[in-house]
């Protein structure tokens, strides 16, 4: 399998306030050509903003302080911005949750993709009409041709976020970073959405991050899964693994807190008992510390978490201490 | 830190201009000559002559010692003036706004009315149904400027009774004007401030433009408005006796509408300036908006 | 038992502005609720979930049709006054249900001011065992809604709610915008109100897994229709309505083993 994108250590922190802590620490991911890796986590977790970084795409005040962004073997960490306007398009892609930003109301579909395609390649209006009747109907409009005179306003919200993907696809990225594309829709358009994605990155051989605060639609869609908690990755591996056997005490709280279609009041969820720490006021060591059920005093508060693997699958690690109860 | 200062600058300097000028109008007076005192041996003498660093008017007055009297007749009359006419103005604005659609009908055609009508000629009736005098003044002041008032404390009202937390209000029993009393009312203390200098300036203008027209303070008094009237003539011989009263105008004017601007880029600012990164997290909070 | 709440013939018709089209948002709807019950309205955008709450509660006036309160008509907004110490609503987004420039206390004591029960220090105690009730603290009254976090916001509106001694309360989407572990703190105090206190409760969402664990019934909806109605159980596991079906089919599964 063909690594697409290596982060390696990546730290992001807030600018100008040295006595906060970073906003992501230490986070290290891969990403190869055909799968779905699920970034999970609540809010200030920094899963969105690890989506940002690898575009550069840092709101300000906020900065990559360390670590390295590798894209198809390119160091791409910080990169200027004409550089990355190379890379974001062709290299990367990015599908929001609000597709109403990224379509512009006064131009039709079809302009819409023309103007993609042609940021990153001249070619003629005939290839750039057929390529975005090819990628409309790779995300399943049955009638592309007289879809490209359509205007956002006439789409429904799901239709218009397969536009976006449409849009996101048609200079065939390798990477695809989709930061919670279905929050905003219905269930039954969130389906078609999900299968939709899945199906593009098997066929195109394209690595997608996607970002989600939805245990179940993670189940769904992605092969392998880091858990995000507060800006350190607490759990990673493949998506089966981690869920049906999850092992940090974050992990097992967020699943227990979760209602599923198999929950009942018999089985009341179990919510992880206090609040989130604040942006910039994540405990040194174990972020999780103030809310572990499974703590053991003296020794989470004093000392960093190490890195455990789970012995019948190697790939499947999670940060703790050894004196927690595995 | 940067961005700090850049907002403030305005509010700063502004702010101090017009310190400085109600502190010489309120202390000046005691310190320069009699502004009445005529010495017609030493009438029109220009700028920087001997004991008159603003030169004399055709009477032999200090035209200094006019300008520091006038301005406290100015700022007076549009201090009181911009007091009534927000205090009119902000009640007629949340009645305005009010869900009764008569009342709030009525409200806005009343507005209208002020608005379209031609002020200065309202200014000569009233005055020539009464007297030139300061209350008279006043009173046309706050007639100048509660309708710009109003209006833009409707706009605020209109904008914040659809929320949420107005309808939660009425969930738990309040009552209309409960609800435009205690919850939108504080809202409007930030426009409210933004709206104070301006239209204090503005009724600088105005009571300058009524003194000179001969409809607002009388001579002998000292008003800037009314020194325009008497330099007029001698516009092309002696150019100070226009120049000065019009540059204290203006200088006022502007601090004013400075201390306007200023708080309303201060008040921006404190809302944009705040760099939250769990808001760039939004995406798990903001799930619930369905398209 | 005599339903507590009950549409009759709801039609609500939202009239086209210009070249927009007149919408029917609900149509020929009927229900009802029982005291002390906990029903879910499911459906997904358009379906009218949201605007039928508004109507049974007197935010949104019916086009056509009744609701009916005890078995009595309301109609009158005076009617709606009387009927605010029994029906109470909790808003979708917490950050704009809560006036920003008043504090906590003040917003939760409003209702009690307005009906002017008690002395001021009864009614600040009400205040402080109400907020103790929603897992605040008495001391939260003191501060102002931008100190608190979206899941405690939502606590402090069921908390106005709440000493305001409601039968039933309507919640519309209240946990959706919210994270996972603070949704489950909403969701068990939900469960908590309503079988240790007997209140009654409507809870609109889109989100069938919640509506699966919290509710009791479950009234399907879609575009302006009431599809399907059944117990929670029945319903999920014996659906009978076409749209029912494919709304449960689309529900994240996922990997089954974890329960998904």
């Amino acid at each position: 399998m063909t690594k697409l994108l290596s982060i390696i250590n990546l730290t992001i922190s807030l600018e100008g306030r040295p006595n906060t802590s970073p906003i992501v620490q230490n986070l290290n991911l891969e990403v190869s050509a055909g799968e779905v890796l699920g970034i999970v986590g609540e809010s200030g977790s920094g899963k969105s903003l690890t989506g940002l970084s690898i575009l550069n795409m840092l709101p300000k005040g906020v900065y990559i302080s360390a670590g390295q962004i590798l894209a198809d073997g390119k160091d791409i960490t910080r990169s200027e911005e004409n550089k990355l306007r190379t890379y974001r398009g062709q290299l990367f892609s990015i599908v929001f949750q609000d597709p109403g930003a990224a379509l512009n109301p006064s131009r039709t579909v079809g302009k819409l993709l023309s103007d993609v395609a042609r940021a990153h390649e001249k070619s003629s209006k005939r290839d750039i009409r057929k390529k975005s009747i090819g990628i409309l109907k790779d995300v399943g409009f049955p009638s592309p041709e007289e879809r490209l005179k359509s205007f956002p306003f006439q789409l429904s919200g799901g239709l218009r976020q397969r536009v976006a993907i449409a849009m996101a696809l048609i200079n065939r990225p390798k990477i695809l970073i989709a930061d919670e594309p279905t929050t905003s829709l219905d269930v039954s358009v969130q389906k078609g959405i999900l299968d939709l994605i899945r199906k593009r990155t098997i066929k195109d051989r394209i690595g997608c991050i996607f970002i989600s605060h939805d245990l179940g639609v993670i189940a769904e869609v992605a092969d392998k899964v880091i858990i995000m908690y507060s800006g350190q990755v607490v759990e990673q591996g493949p998506t089966a693994s981690v869920l049906t056997n999850p092992k940090h005490p974050y992990t097992r709280g967020l699943i227990a807190s979760a209602p599923s279609m198999k929950s009942s009041l018999a089985k009341p969820l179990k919510p992880i008992p206090g609040n989130l720490p604040p942006v910039g006021r994540t405990p040194s060591g174990c972020a999780f510390q103030d809310r572990c059920p499974e703590k053991v005093f003296g020794a989470c508060n004093a000392a960093n978490p190490t890195w455990f693997n789970d012995s019948n699958d190697q790939s499947h690690r999670w940060l703790c201490h050894s004196e927690v109860e595995k | 830190m940067r961005d700090l200062i850049r907002e403030s600058t305005l509010l700063f300097f502004s702010s101090l201009s017009v310190a400085i000028i109600c502190i010489v109008a309120i202390f000046g007076p005691f310190f320069a000559p009699d502004p009445l005192e005529q010495d017609i041996i030493n009438s029109l003498l220009p700028p920087f002559s001997q004991g008159h660093i603003f030169g004399t008017d055709p009477l032999g007055r200090d035209i200094f010692s006019r300008i520091v009297s006038g301005a406290r007749v100015s700022l007076i009359v549009s201090l009181l003036g911009m007091i009534g006419s927000l205090t009119v103005g902000t009640i007629m604005g949340l009645v305005s706004g009010a869900r009764n659609q008569w009342i709030a009908w009525g409200s806005d055609r009343l507005i209208d009315i002020q608005m379209a009508f031609p002020y200065i000629l309202l200014a000569i009736v009233i005055v020539s149904a009464t007297t030139a005098s300061i209350p008279v003044l006043i009173f046309l002041m706050v007639l100048a400027g509660w309708a710009s008032a109003a209006r833009v404390i409707r706009s605020i009202v209109l904008s914040e009774q659809p929320k949420d937390y107005v309808k939660a209000a009425s969930l738990v029993g309040a009552t209309q004007k409960r609800i435009l009393v205690k919850y939108i009312g504080p809202t409007l203390i930030p426009a409210i401030f933004t709206i104070a200098p301006l239209q204090a300036s503005a009724m600088i203008v105005m009571e300058a433009t009524l003194s000179f027209l001969g409809l607002g303070v009388q001579p002998p008094t000292p008003s800037w408005g009314g020194m325009l009237l008497e330099g007029k003539i001698y516009l092309s011989e002696a150019w100070w006796l226009t120049t000065i009263p019009g540059i204290a105008i203006a200088i006022t004017c502007a601090s004013l509408i400075g201390v306007g601007e200023g708080l309303s880029i201060k008040l921006r600012g404190d809302r944009s300036r705040r760099i939250d990164p769990s808001k760039t997290e939004n995406s798990s909070l903001k799930g619930s908006a369905k398209l | 038992m005599k339903p507590i709440l009950e549409a009759s013939g709801v039609i609500k018709l939202f009239k086209g502005r210009g070249r927009s089209l007149d919408v029917m948002a609900l149509n020929d709807v009927n229900l009802l609720i029982y005291p002390g019950e906990v029903i879910g309205i499911v459906g997904e955008s358009g379906s009218g979930k949201s605007t039928l709450s508004r109507i049974l509660v007197g935010i949104e006036k019916a086009t056509k049709g009744q609701v009916l309160h005890d078995g009595e008509s309301v109609e009158s907004v005076s009617d709606w006054q009387k009927l605010r110490l029994n029906i109470q609503y909790i808003f979708q987004d917490p950050f704009l249900s809560l006036a920003p420039h008043m504090t906590v206390g003040q917003s939760i004591r409003d209702g009690l001011d307005i009906r002017q029960e008690g002395t001021s220090l009864e009614r600040d105690n009400r205040v402080a065992r109400v907020l103790e009730l929603v897992g605040l603290t008495a001391l939260d009254a003191n501060s102002y809604p931008a100190s608190f976090s979206g899941g405690q916001k939502q606590r402090i509106s069921l908390a106005r709610a709440l000493i305001l001694k409601p039968k039933v309360i309507i919640c519309d989407e209240i946990v959706s915008g919210l994270d996972v572990s603070v949704q489950a703190q909403i969701l068990n105090l939900l469960v908590e109100l309503n079988q240790k206190n007997g209140v009654g409760l409507i809870f609109v969402s889109h989100d069938l897994r919640v509506v699966n664990y919290l509710c009791q019934r479950i009234i399907v909806m879609h575009q302006g229709v009431i599809v399907e109605a059944n117990t929670t159980a029945e319903l999920f596991t014996n659906p009978k309505h076409e749209y029912t079906k494919h709304l449960l089919s689309s529900v994240p599964a996922g990997i089954s083993i974890a329960g998904f």
